[in-house]
């Protein structure tokens, strides 16, 4: 025990004997054994430096419970097997049975009991745009059908479905073979949702999930951002001669700094010296095709304060309707 | 309401107008507030101090400008070459003689903010002593701006008949002695 | 740090949320907690009396409930755009742990950022955005401006 207590004080003698030798006076404290400084930084580089995983490889993954979560988070009621089937992509049905081939498993149990969804996906996909032509139909009557195929395409193009699958976070749900799962599987599963969708609900509360989803994606855009329309004038002369007007006369309304390097002039379109629509350009030629497409847009409906579109639900409509009648 | 594409709307929403004015028997100094005003973009409702929206102001006949009182010859312009002895103080009837657009350049170089936007805002003031402007100048103008001062008649710019019409309290016989 | 040299961003919502229906960004939690260790005894108790009913009232979030060998009870949340947020639980009592879960499960997984305007329209004008010619008289397109001024015969 005498021996236990003097060698720490040996210690501590020796230490100050050695800090006095050095030079310095000063008694410091004995480091932490652990948590060192650099640890926290190493692991967050390690964390960065680590390659890109799918979220069910990560811990703590129940795959029954992310679906079950994920039809309560839409506050839609799928029947849970056309659910899952909708998530199964064929590259993960090939990948998984060459895995089980090159495992040296038997032939039974090679082949996977997975369906796939690609005939999920078809339906899904046209009674989207089925849906989505109808609504637009209905909403924009005057549109010439090639516009409303570029409304519809617009909204159901990859980058859109893919882009609202990510922030849905399917990527984590879909069984795929490539990661990270690219934008056409993506798409290809959303429709597959909505298929599954369809087959579980009816195509009624499908209308309201196609509705709540891809329609306010439009808000904010421009009729010509999702239609490209090469000549404007064309089809603006096209328009006015299927409603027996006169072709439009462009004539200058306004102007400023015309000689400088960045002058600013109004067209306006009068039919019959009534003014038709007004716009405003860089130069003379811009202003014109700009005042054919405020023409447009104003023929078509499709202007900046038209009415927001209607989300209420046909039952809200239906009680309506019974209260009006009743009255 | 009127639904342009993004792009041409913020083109027309900043983009500058020529505003021209005749400084003909105008006091300099309400001259150099209108354009100072015009010139820093203040009248716009989408002012700010960052975006550069000031507009072009073209001023003519700053020859005829009209000082109020007797500053023709009390209004002292004061400047200093930077050697020893170089203070120089003219009255603003020489400066005028020698420079007619200096007057309403100095009072409007007065009034705009003290910021290195002023030296930008002076570009696009277009000074003229008598009222011949450029033809490139001429086809860029969007609107006369109102005169601040309303310019009195001379008596000899009367018209006989407003002579006649203008109503006279008693008519005096032709032998009357005036004092 | 002012607000120049942290990051900022403008009010935003995901995917539109709101407009056609609302859906609950939170994705799922994870709860790491210890066995034995006293700072993660109010994760203890919330494990104990709350999680159930947690889980129950919002059958949309998945809950993790995870015992490790570990100092700091942590919650992980997870957003649907991908965001994960972690909190540190240390000797919080349960209340508080059941106000910080309350709290991750009403946020958007945007980032918790300065944000440079408190409000966002797309509609920004009804009555037509102002331009130079707005409240100017529509005679001026007919009106020579300038007609007292002669052409210099120079340039």
């Amino acid at each position: 025990m005498a021996a236990a207590l003097l060698q720490p004080l040996g210690l501590q003698a020796c230490r100050r004997f050695l800090a006095a030798a050095a030079g310095r006076v000063t008694l410091r404290p004995q480091p932490r054994r652990d948590n060192k400084r650099w640890v926290r930084a190493y692991l967050e580089q390690q964390r960065r430096l680590e390659p890109p995983m799918r979220r069910s490889e990560k811990p703590n993954w129940d795959y029954h419970a992310e679906i079950q979560a994920f039809s309560y988070r839409l506050h839609e009621k799928f029947s849970l097997d056309l659910l899952k089937t909708a998530f199964v992509n064929h590259s993960y049905i090939e990948s998984e049975e060459a895995r089980r081939k090159m495992l040296g498993l038997e032939k039974e149990e090679i082949a996977l009991n997975l369906k796939d969804n690609q005939q999920l996906s078809e339906q899904g996909a046209s009674f989207s745009r089925c849906y989505l032509t109808e609504c637009f139909e209905k909403a924009f009557p005057k549109i010439p059908p090639a516009g409303i195929e570029a409304i519809v395409n617009f909204l159901t193009s990859e980058e859109l479905v893919s882009y609202l699958a990510r922030n849905l976070s399917l990527q984590d749900l879909t069984l795929c073979a490539e990661f990270p799962v690219p934008p056409n599987m993506l798409q290809q599963t959303f429709f597959a949702v909505i298929g599954a969708l369809h087959q579980s609900s009816g195509p009624q509360r499908t209308e309201i999930f196609v509705r709540d989803f891809f329609i306010p994606q439009l808000i904010g855009k421009d009729l010509f951002e999702l239609w490209n329309v090469v000549n404007p004038m064309g089809l603006l002369m096209e328009e006015l001669a299927q409603r027996n007007v006169s072709p439009p006369e462009p004539r200058l309304t306004r102007q400023s700094g015309a000689t400088t390097a960045l002058p600013l002039f109004f067209v306006g379109l009068y039919c019959d010296k009534k003014l038709l629509a007004e716009g405003t350009g860089e130069t003379i030629l811009a202003a014109e095709e700009e005042a054919s497409r405020v023409a447009l847009r104003k023929l078509y409906g499709f202007t900046e304060n038209r009415q927001p579109w209607d989300y209420s639900s046909p039952k809200q409509e239906q009680k309506a309707k019974n209260v009006i009648s009743s009255n | 309401m009127s639904s342009y594409s993004k792009a041409a709307q913020q083109w027309a929403t900043f983009a500058r107008a020529w505003y021209l004015l005749d400084a003909r028997m105008q006091p300099p100094g309400k001259i150099a507030e209108i354009s100072s005003i015009r010139l820093q973009g203040k009248h716009k409702p989408v002012y700010h101090a960052l975006s550069d929206l000031g507009d072009h102001v073209v001023i003519i006949n700053t020859r005829h400008i009209a000082f109020s009182g007797n500053k023709w010859e009390q209004k002292v312009y004061s400047s200093h070459t930077g050697y020893p002895g170089g203070f120089k103080q003219v009255t603003a009837a020489e400066l005028h003689q020698k420079a007619p657009t200096a007057i309403v350049k100095l009072a409007i170089y007065g009034m705009l903010p003290k910021n290195l936007h002023r030296r930008t805002m002076m570009q696009r003031l277009h000074l003229f002593a008598d009222d011949v402007i450029p033809e490139e100048i001429r086809k860029n103008l969007v609107e006369q701006l109102p005169q601040p001062r309303r310019v009195p008649k001379r008596l000899d710019e009367y018209t006989q008949e407003e002579i006649d019409a203008f109503p006279r309290v008693w008519n005096p016989p032709k032998d009357f002695r005036w004092r | 740090m002012t607000g120049r040299g942290t990051p900022s961003r403008y009010l935003a919502s995901v995917l539109r949320n709101g407009v056609g229906r609302y859906v609950c960004q939170l994705q799922r939690l994870t709860l790491t907690l210890s066995r034995d260790a006293p700072s993660s005894r109010g994760a203890r108790e919330y494990v104990e009396e709350k999680v159930v009913d947690f889980a129950r009232q919002n059958p949309q979030i998945v809950f993790y409930v995870c015992p490790k060998k570990i100092r700091i009870p942590t919650v992980v949340a997870e957003y649907l755009n991908g965001t994960v947020e972690e909190k540190f639980l240390t000797s919080k009592t349960s209340d508080e742990i059941a106000e910080i879960i309350h709290k991750l499960a009403n946020q958007s997984g945007l980032e918790i950022i300065r944000i440079r305007k408190p409000f966002h329209t797309d509609n920004p004008s009804i009555q037509g955005q102002w331009h130079p010619f707005t409240n100017k008289p529509s005679v001026l397109s007919v009106q020579e401006i300038g007609q007292q001024c002669l052409s210099s015969p120079q340039k």
